[in-house]
């Protein structure tokens, strides 16, 4: 690593950059350390890639820093891009050249000599480096789009939908590469859809949603963050309408005998209230990230903001 | 320069360089053959027949040597449409095509600054033109070394042919600018063409008659004066050094707009 480890290596300060309409990013701030795993989640149209696009140079901010290792990232890009593995999210190799040759292609402009690491990951991933990039499937094209990042040994990662089109076995081969590389001190920006992805990866999480960050934070806060989910088994549908009714919950038909109840936060008077009513089975489960993350998604998100903004 | 880049892409782009070039060699062999007093006289009463459509395409006169006869011929339509083609197909392939499916982002990823990355996709640009002219070159004197042996001055052809690269220049930058320049892709891939386009019908209109004669000094075109330059005129090595530098200084342009654009890639 090329920085002193307490600094961040990605750092993102109050970037703005109105493409009007509503569209852009807006005062994101974003930090992440050497060894550490940033997600970064929010529904499509959020400002993820506005803002990969500011830390890849490709697009000036209109206000606010964005620096990688201590250099800003749109003025000094090559200085940025020679510690830097970028995964973009459309996968745009060139189609028309064999993996192995891009590859090489990548290494050369990089003035990479040493390919083992390249090699060791085409075999890791079953890359087939004679086939035409335009043949492969979307998952084989990803593989070489993931040789491409790792292969330099990166002191900062930038990961667009790593996974997509990757099958469960290469899934878990990547998420084991990203643990080896956060291990190695790389810092991890990761963007991506996959909410277990995220869960098994990451160390923080930032959500983003029309433009602002909304959430940052561990994931031990996201864990605990979570609330229960209870479900209910009534003896029949007509009895779980007579609760519903007593309740005053919004009944919904299609769960016929059972009902779901997310966010409880009094279990004792949940218990009291389904006393009088004849109950098969009560049931707990924890909040997926999946449905904490949907509720931020579609909610206005001021409202899971911690305190101390993390 | 970008060494591998470099010849990656040049390699690319050696098969449409290689296509220009034989249909430019293909209309070489045939017009230094017509090189003959018998069809020359055949010619001539064709251009009398039509002189309008001869003067359009830059053959108004026959000359009375080779190298004016090739000139008239060559040098006034297709020596210069088939490499405008071609500059703007590789202007395309070298930089619109990278940003339009998004490869670019791969280049730009690589410890490169941008102005070293477009440079190094001119350089692609410049030496298969270069490579187009010394092959056309060579051809025009084994052609006319055969068929008319001390016929062709050899200064001479090479002074003619410095002053069409001159012209080919003009082109590669006007192409160039607008693919690196213009943010919407299908601009970035026209506009150039278009505007080089616009050049040679304006010329091909102001030799079509006297009304239009005026028409010549709205183009750069009128500055091509190969003839001129081959006998030492200033005026025409001025005007040929001034197109190439025109051409240098749009794709110097070019490229410092696209090293600061934003490229939504």
């Amino acid at each position: 690593m090329t920085t002193d480890a307490a600094a961040p290596v990605i750092n993102v300060r109050g970037l703005t950059k109105d493409y009007g309409r509503g569209r852009g990013v807006f005062g994101v701030s974003l930090s992440v350390a050497p060894g550490e795993v940033l997600g970064f989640l929010g529904p499509n149209g959020a400002g993820k890639t506005v803002t990969m696009r500011h830390l890849m140079g490709f697009v000036r901010p209109q206000a606010g820093t964005v620096e990688i290792l201590g250099h800003d990232c749109f003025r000094e890009r090559p200085a940025v891009q020679a510690n830097l593995g970028y995964l973009p999210g459309e996968n745009v190799c060139m189609r028309e050249m064999p993996a192995g040759a891009f590859l090489d292609l990548m290494a050369d402009m990089r003035g990479m000599r040493d390919r083992f690491r390249m090699r060791e990951l085409c075999e890791a991933f079953d890359l087939d480096r004679d086939a035409r990039i335009g043949s492969m499937s979307k998952g084989n094209r990803q593989k070489v789009a993931i040789v491409a990042a790792f292969m330099a040994r990166p002191d900062v990662l930038l990961l667009d939908e790593p996974t997509s089109g990757l099958d469960p076995l290469m899934q878990e081969r990547f998420l084991d590469l990203v643990a080896e590389e956060r291990a190695r001190g790389a810092a991890i920006l990761l963007s991506s859809h996959i909410f277990e992805e995220v869960e098994r990866a990451c160390d923080r999480v930032a959500c983003i949603r029309a433009g602002r960050v909304v959430m940052e934070c561990s994931m031990a806060d996201v864990r605990a963050r979570r609330g229960c989910t209870y479900v209910i088994e009534f003896v029949s549908a007509d009895e779980r309408r007579r609760w519903a009714e007593a309740c005053g919950v919004v009944a919904d038909e299609a769960g016929g005998a059972v009902a779901e109840l997310g966010n409880v936060t009094d279990v004792n008077a949940l218990i009291r209230g389904l006393a009088p009513f004849d109950v098969r089975s009560l049931s707990s489960r924890e909040q997926t990230l999946e449905e904490l993350f949907l509720g931020l998604y579609e909610g206005d998100g001021q409202a899971s903001v911690p305190e101390d903004g993390r | 320069m970008v060494w591998p880049l470099f010849r990656r892409e040049l390699r690319a782009c050696a098969l449409p360089t290689f296509v220009i070039a034989c249909v430019c060699a293909l209309y070489v062999g045939v017009i230094v053959s017509m090189y003959d007093p018998e069809l020359g006289a055949s010619l001539e009463l064709m251009r009398e027949a039509m002189p309008e459509l001869f003067a359009a395409f830059g053959m108004a006169d026959q000359g009375a040597t080779l190298l004016e006869f090739l000139v008239n011929y060559l040098y006034g339509f297709l020596l210069v449409v088939f490499p405008l083609v071609l500059a703007a197909m590789l202007a395309d392939r070298l930089m619109v095509r990278h940003i339009e499916r998004g490869s670019i982002t791969y280049l730009l990823a690589q410890p490169i600054g941008r102005v070293r990355l477009a440079l190094s996709q001119l350089l692609v640009l410049v030496a298969c033109l270069v490579a187009l002219m010394a092959a056309l070159t060579v051809l025009e004197f084994a052609v006319a070394g055969a068929l008319f042996p001390g016929e062709l001055a050899a200064a001479d052809l090479l002074a003619v042919n410095a002053a069409t690269l001159g012209l080919w220049a003009l082109f590669a930058g006007v192409c160039w600018a607008s693919a690196c320049a213009l943010p919407n892709v299908a601009a970035a891939r026209w506009a150039g063409v278009a505007i080089c386009v616009v050049f040679v019908l304006v010329k091909m209109a102001s030799g079509v008659g006297e009304g239009l004669s005026w028409l010549a000094d709205l183009t750069p075109l009128a500055l091509f004066d190969p003839l001129g330059v081959a006998s030492g005129d200033a005026a025409a090595i001025a005007g040929s050094v001034t197109l190439a530098l025109s051409g240098l200084a749009l794709a110097v342009l070019g490229i410092a707009r696209f090293s600061r654009r934003d490229l939504s890639i």
